[in-house]
């Protein structure tokens, strides 16, 4: 019997961040410091946080208020560069393309050059001119509504 | 009847009653001697880290467990009372959630099959413990193993800690007691090994988290050649502990017991899969010199056992085939006076009573108090079963080691 798959709108922070993490493994070429969830660091609180051997990755689920605390938090975020001598990157996880405005999520970076890029569903882009940046969209679904 | 007594005598003049294969005997004996002789200073750690000091988190991976038998497991998980319980899964049962929820455990389930290795690497990332205790779905704890298995962890040089594993019985008598006689018997390989063990076997283990935050990279990516090695989970994080230099310690204190086996042929399954991983991580470890780098009882222990199968293989041949020996002579005898009842018989006596003495003398030896009343009858139809199936097995196992990287089985326990 096929799976009986969730729709978009009940998938939850943990769903996504564990599908983030699932992905993100396969790819990893770094050994994992430390690896926590809803985190403060530098006053910044991260849904999860992933210190790794070269750079510190906080992983926040793409919504207008996450977009707006970050833009806030900017200095913050340099100083954790400054503080732990490793580069940040900011992950940003999306189920839902169309929700996602680009030119908001490039005020996060250094660079201001909007570049050209389309992410589809399934994807993880590193947003070229943006290393700090990294948009994961949400790979598959979450098993919640079980067969009977 | 006379002519019976001339047969017995015929055999006692040319020597043909060593049917027996009396030099594997030997050597068996030998080495089961010599790991009673390693493990006589062990001694379990009596005090060590305690709850009051680190974070606990349980982690189980689940797939296609019996849920009568998972009950069981979260249930005595609970009792334990750990920071946190975290169930993966990623089959497609509800039933699993709300048996786990019932018992207050986080579950996380995967939207794709991600093997044993993915769901544990889930759950270490999920994991808000310092000490992650690791069990399979059909392990029961008693009530204080978590308390006990993280008391070496005070040692900051420990990153692997092994409860120890019995069995219970689940439907077949035979798969059940092979089962619990090589438990019983690793209880012993574990205590001589202590501080640099083979395997952390999988049914009851404790890792420091950190360790394995490290080696994530590694176990994820684990090959073999060019193929990628999705099973063999608790050889990978043993060997990856002893690589770097950590250290990898047996807590005898902290029981757990887990299903045994329904059948033999699925016994036989799971002994194939263990051979192989062992074969497989031999060579890795000889490769990455690692093996010679381990303490010499490590290297006998390993080499005396996944050769055993060779050794009495080739003991066979010796005792059976080879020209001048007095048994190949029994065998000309009987090409010459033809299909003789009373040699065979005569033989096969020698050879039970043999293997009975063996096996009972290796009991002895190792010290071992078995729960369950073991007749004669067990004694033999698991000493043949032993050598004439799960010995060939370990030599096919030797062959086709690289098949580790397959997936068997319908469950993470196969």
């Amino acid at each position: 019997m096929d799976k009986i798959l969730v729709s978009k709108n009940e998938l939850r922070e943990d769903d996504l961040i564990n599908d983030y993490l699932m992905e993100m493994v396969k790819k990893l070429d770094q050994k994992v410091i430390s690896a926590r969830r809803n985190v403060e660091i530098n006053g910044i609180l991260s849904p999860f946080y992933l210190d790794l051997e070269k750079e510190i990755r906080l992983i926040f689920i793409y919504e207008e208020q996450t977009l707006t605390y970050l833009n806030s938090h900017k200095e913050n975020i340099k100083k954790i560069k400054e503080l732990r001598r490793k580069d940040v990157k900011i992950i940003l996880l999306v189920s839902e393309m169309s929700q996602l405005d680009l030119n908001k999520v490039l005020n996060l970076c250094e660079s201001k050059i909007i570049p050209n890029v389309s992410i589809t569903k399934g994807e993880v882009k590193s947003v070229s001119a943006c290393k700090e940046l990294e948009i994961h969209g949400y790979q598959g679904w979450i098993l919640k509504d079980f067969e009977e | 009847m006379l002519y019976e007594l001339e047969n017995v005598l015929y055999m006692l003049e040319y020597g043909v009653f060593i049917y027996f294969p009396v030099n594997f005997a030997i050597f068996f004996l030998f080495r089961q001697f010599l790991l009673r002789y390693f493990s006589r200073s062990y001694r379990p750690y009596s005090t060590g880290l305690t709850r009051d000091k680190a974070k606990v988190t349980a982690v189980i991976p689940e797939y296609g467990e019996s849920l009568e038998i998972f009950e069981r497991c979260i249930k005595s998980v609970a009792k334990n009372n750990p920071d946190e319980i975290i169930v993966v899964h990623d089959d497609k049962r509800k039933e699993v959630v709300d048996i786990a929820k019932k018992y207050g455990a986080k579950v996380i389930s995967l939207s794709k099959r991600v093997g044993k290795r993915g769901a544990l690497v889930i759950g270490w990332l999920n994991a808000i413990g310092d000490i992650i205790v690791q069990l399979d779905s059909d392990t029961i704890m008693e009530d204080n193993t978590i308390n006990e298995i993280i008391k070496p962890f005070a040692d900051p040089k420990v990153a692997g800690v092994q409860g120890r594993p019995m069995l219970f019985r689940t439907d077949g008598r035979i798969p059940y007691l092979f089962g619990q006689i090589i438990e019983y018997s690793r209880d012993i390989v574990v205590r001589a090994l202590n501080g640099t063990l083979n395997v952390i076997d999988g049914k009851i283990a404790a890792y420091r988290r950190s360790y394995l935050l490290e080696i994530i990279r590694n176990f994820n990516h684990d090959t073999y050649g060019k193929r990628r090695l999705i099973v063999a989970d608790d050889k990978a994080l043993t060997y990856y502990a002893n690589m770097n230099g950590y250290k990898t310690v047996y807590q005898a204190t902290a029981v757990a017991k887990s299903a045994a086996q329904l059948t033999f042929l699925k016994f036989l399954n799971q002994q194939l899969r263990w051979a192989r991983s062992g074969y497989l991580y031999l060579i890795k470890e000889m490769r990455s010199g690692l093996f010679f780098k381990m303490p010499g009882k490590y290297r006998f222990h390993m080499l005396t056992y996944l050769f055993a199968p060779f050794s009495f293989a080739l003991a066979l041949i010796d005792t059976l085939l080879v020209p001048g020996n007095p048994t190949a002579w029994s065998w000309s005898y009987l090409a010459y006076y033809g299909f003789n009842i009373p040699i065979i018989l005569y033989s096969l006596l020698i050879f039970i009573i043999g293997l009975y003495l063996s096996m009972k003398i290796s009991f002895v030896i190792l010290n071992l108090k078995l729960p369950d009343k073991i007749s004669f009858l067990d004694i033999i139809t698991l000493g043949i079963l032993g050598l004439f199936v799960i010995f060939p097995m370990f030599i096919y196992a030797a062959i086709t080691h690289y098949g580790v990287s397959e997936w068997r089985g319908s469950s993470y326990l196969g």
